[in-house]
């Protein structure tokens, strides 16, 4: 028995491959007639070798979890998430302009302050920031760029408008999974590839490194680059390596780097030591410098940020960067945008309360059973309230703590996230999806065609994390148009 | 190459080499042990001194166990208190492995990891004995597919570093603590007629006794053996082949003039010794000569290539311990584990 889309139900959810019709979207057609004529047995294979694959060449993510760590193979779903390139060249434009503006913030916040100044970003909740960094006021990094690496996670919802839902500006991860995605959807799908105008992915890790490249302070010589890891108990040591290999530069711990009396950064290697001149950093702001920050880091190198402020290593992103990566600061960055750039933003925000202000705060409150409230420095889902799934009493302590602390928390309406057709017990059913592109940004911006999209495996879930059984499916940028 | 990568290469080496050569060893007194008489082996020594040689003495006596072959075997093969056990070597060199996998044959990863799973979860079809066989095996096999397929370069110089300095610390605690035994004991009537197994153990215990028999003679003494363990320029496994090997690698290296001084001196050391006029106790003074003198040229490298911290203005050196076979790759030990969102 083959697929038949007739009986693919995705309820009011917005559908990104079949339409409320169940006919195919615009410009999926082939994917969409190619899957009618797969059996049971056709989509089993397929998945089959698409997990062979994963655990031949390795792909992993790794939980730590009571003193063990445990490698897990990368859980794919092998149909892809297509978007028409249509739609997608608008919001490619919309990432950029986006990021353009968070950079224009930061910079700002780390000297003159204008935006506070002129009133439209409240001082106390910069006051009460936590990723905001004595340390970093004053530096004036190449381009005054200090978001290089951006990944914003997009969602849509039943009315089919594409929202950012965050932006996360300390170590995004998940780019090494959306390469490896693509590579394994190759293998198992090469005649869509063939009759598709799919536009490629791995172009990344050369752009990635060219950015860097702009990025060096020494313009004379070829310049020496390193990814710097926590190690290899870190979750995401896979992609550290992965990205390091495919730049063909070192991977390197904090213990391998040493700052000189001369304010220069020095890997050690048996030659004796190197000059080092640009960073991707994959270590947290605070454990970077015990001298500038948390004095008890083993991951970090004595200095780095001293010789960071000098001039003599390019750090990537910026130490004090994540100051933008505040659900809080998200519910400005329209006015943002718009103080900066003078434009409207071309992807919107999900409607988002600022319980900070009063008349807001009395809505939410008012409507704790139908919002999500987010504390505005978590990540990973966590301490959310999610009302229409709550008990009276969460919501009573819900109540209490945003009266307690109102600058510490937003709320949103509950989405309903799109679907994608996912393989479930060798047949097709929606799962919700949301989609993170990669934003970079030196001496000329780029976004990755596409970028990781993350499946809730779970019926009716809209938990996309792979620590909490999340899935991962390759993404498609359509060309629709000839 | 950075530092920390070639000080992990060079600790993965002597891991495995400790793995095999404990292996080796196991085996040999196993054959030596079960057909000698029980009144022999109490004078010139039986499975008590396996943990002496291996380095875990004290741990083994903290045990309270009787030193037989069961407990003796299981002791040096996996038991979770031994960190000198060959389970506890194979795990160290898995988590070097895994910082440096990238430089390696992707096939290494492999045969490392089944034979730590072989050692996690052994068949219970295996006897003890065929599992020293395994290990032996597959380190045989990961050498080979090693020598077979890398570059003769920085990491297999690194590497070969490593293996070597463990093969010689391994062959000098070997006679050390057997080959002094049994010169002491060398005017008993009782043991004449048991000389020649014995030190055919010797040799056996690191896979010298047919290379032995073939450039020196089919009889076993502990003169020649000695020359042929310490001295000889062929057999691989001899101190002093170890040492021209090493010298080899470094040829090629930057940096390492003060490397390559020192071995040259322990080659002269080696050579300051008239055999034939060795007793027990100046057989032992000369042993544990070569035994310091090999853990220094493990610090002048360690100091060359891996804690090179100290050619740069305002550091500290690490002062690293002197007892070779109580030094743990630092890298090995768990510390650093958080994870970042």
């Amino acid at each position: 028995m083959s697929i038949d889309w007739s009986t693919y139900e995705g309820g009011h959810a917005y559908d990104e491959l079949v339409n409320s019709a169940h006919a195919p979207r615009l410009g999926t057609e082939t994917l969409f007639n190619f899957l009618a004529t797969l059996n049971q047995d056709g989509l089993r294979h397929r998945q089959t070798a698409a997990e062979h694959t994963i655990q031949n060449l390795g792909i992993t993510f790794t939980i730590y979890s009571q003193g063990e760590n445990i490698d897990r193979a990368w859980p794919f779903d092998i149909i892809p998430r297509t978007i028409p390139y249509s739609e997608w060249q608008r919001i490619e434009e919309g990432l950029v302009q986006r990021v353009c503006a968070l950079n224009l913030f930061i910079h700002d916040l780390y000297h003159d302050q204008k935006i506070i100044k002129d009133g439209i970003f409240p001082a106390d909740v910069l006051a009460k920031s936590v990723n905001f960094r004595q340390q970093c006021i004053g530096a004036i990094p190449k381009y005054n760029i200090w978001a290089h690496i951006c990944g914003s996670d997009l969602v849509r919802d039943d009315s089919g408008t594409i929202y950012v839902l965050e932006d996360n500006l300390r170590v995004p991860s998940g780019v090494s999974y959306m390469l490896e995605n693509r590579m394994i959807t190759k293998r198992v799908f090469p005649d869509l590839f063939h009759n598709h105008n799919i536009l490629p992915v791995d172009n990344y890790p050369a752009e990635l490194h060219d950015m860097m490249m702009s990025l060096s302070p020494r313009t004379q010589v070829k310049p020496s680059m390193v990814v710097l890891t926590p190690g290899i108990y870190n979750s995401a040591y896979f992609e550290h390596a992965y990205l390091a290999r495919q730049m063909g530069v070192d991977l390197v711990e904090g213990k391998d780097l040493i700052v000189g009396s001369d304010d220069c950064v020095y890997m050690k290697t048996v030659f004796g030591p190197r000059r080092v001149d640009v960073i991707y950093r994959r270590v947290d702001d605070l454990f970077l410098d015990p001298e500038a920050f948390n004095p008890n880091s083993t991951l970090g190198v004595n200095g780095l940020i001293r010789a960071w402020k000098k001039g003599t290593v390019a750090l990537v992103n910026a130490p004090g960067a994540g100051v933008a990566d505040d659900k809080v600061v998200y519910a400005f960055v329209p006015e943002i945008i718009n103080y900066y750039l003078k434009q409207d933003p071309l992807i919107p925000n999900v409607p988002t309360y600022k319980c900070m202000i009063p008349s807001e705060r009395d809505h939410v409150l008012k409507n704790l059973d139908k919002l999500v409230v987010k504390p505005a420095n978590e990540s990973g889902g966590y301490g959310m309230l999610i009302g229409p799934h709550s008990t009276q009493a969460e919501r009573d302590q819900f109540a209490g703590l945003i009266q307690k602390d109102p600058r510490n928390y937003i709320a949103q309406p509950t989405l309903t996230l799109s679907t994608v057709p996912t393989v479930v017990n060798d047949t097709l059913e929606p799962r919700h999806v949301d989609l993170r592109p990669f934003i970079l940004q030196g001496a000329r911006p780029y976004v990755t065609p596409g970028g990781l999209t993350r499946v809730a495996m779970r019926k009716g879930s809209l938990v996309v994390n792979s620590s909490q059984g999340g899935g991962s499916k390759d993404t498609w940028i359509i060309q629709d148009t000839p | 190459m950075l530092s920390r990568i070639a000080e992990n290469i060079y600790w993965m080496a002597r891991y495995l080499e400790r793995a095999e050569s404990t292996a080796r060893l196991v085996k040999a007194a196993n054959r030596l042990f079960l057909d000698m008489p029980k009144h022999i082996i109490s004078l010139s020594g039986g499975w008590e001194q396996l943990p002496i040689i291996t380095g875990s003495e004290e741990v083994f006596q903290k045990q309270n166990k009787q030193a037989d072959r069961v407990s003796v075997l299981s002791f040096l093969l996996d038991d979770h208190d031994n960190p000198g056990s060959i389970r506890a070597s194979l795990a160290a060199a898995k988590i070097n492995l895994r910082i440096t996998r990238g430089v390696f044959p992707s096939r290494i990863w492999q045969y490392l990891s089944h034979m730590s799973a072989q050692m996690e979860n052994p068949d219970p079809k295996d006897d003890l004995v065929s599992r020293f066989d395994a290990v032996i095996q597959q380190c045989e096999k990961i050498t080979g597919l090693l020598m077979g397929s890398m570059s003769k370069d920085v990491a297999l110089d690194f590497f070969q570093l490593g293996r070597n300095l463990e093969q010689a610390d391994m062959l000098t605690r070997i006679l050390d603590v057997r080959g002094v035994q049994l010169m002491r004991t060398s005017g008993d009537a009782l043991l004449s007629s048991f000389e020649n197994s014995q030190w055919r153990m010797v040799l056996t215990a690191v896979n010298g006794l047919q290379m032995y028999r073939q450039s020196v003679s089919p009889r076993v003494n502990a003169e020649p053996t000695l020359e042929f363990l310490l001295r000889h320029n062929r057999f691989p496994r001899s101190v002093r082949y170890c040492l021209l090997n090493m010298d080899s690698c470094l040829v090629d290296l930057a940096r390492s003039a003060s490397v390559r001084q020192h071995i040259r001196q322990l080659e002269e050391k080696l050579f300051a010794v008239d055999y034939s006029e060795l007793v027990a106790d100046s057989l032992h003074n000369y042993l544990d000569h070569l035994q310091k003198e090999l853990a220094k040229l493990h610090n002048t490298i360690h100091t060359t290539y891996f804690d090179i911290a100290v050619q740069l203005p305002s550091q500290q050196q690490t002062q690293t311990s002197f007892r070779m076979n109580h030094k743990q790759n630092p890298t090995t030990t768990m510390t650093n584990q958080f994870s970042i969102a």
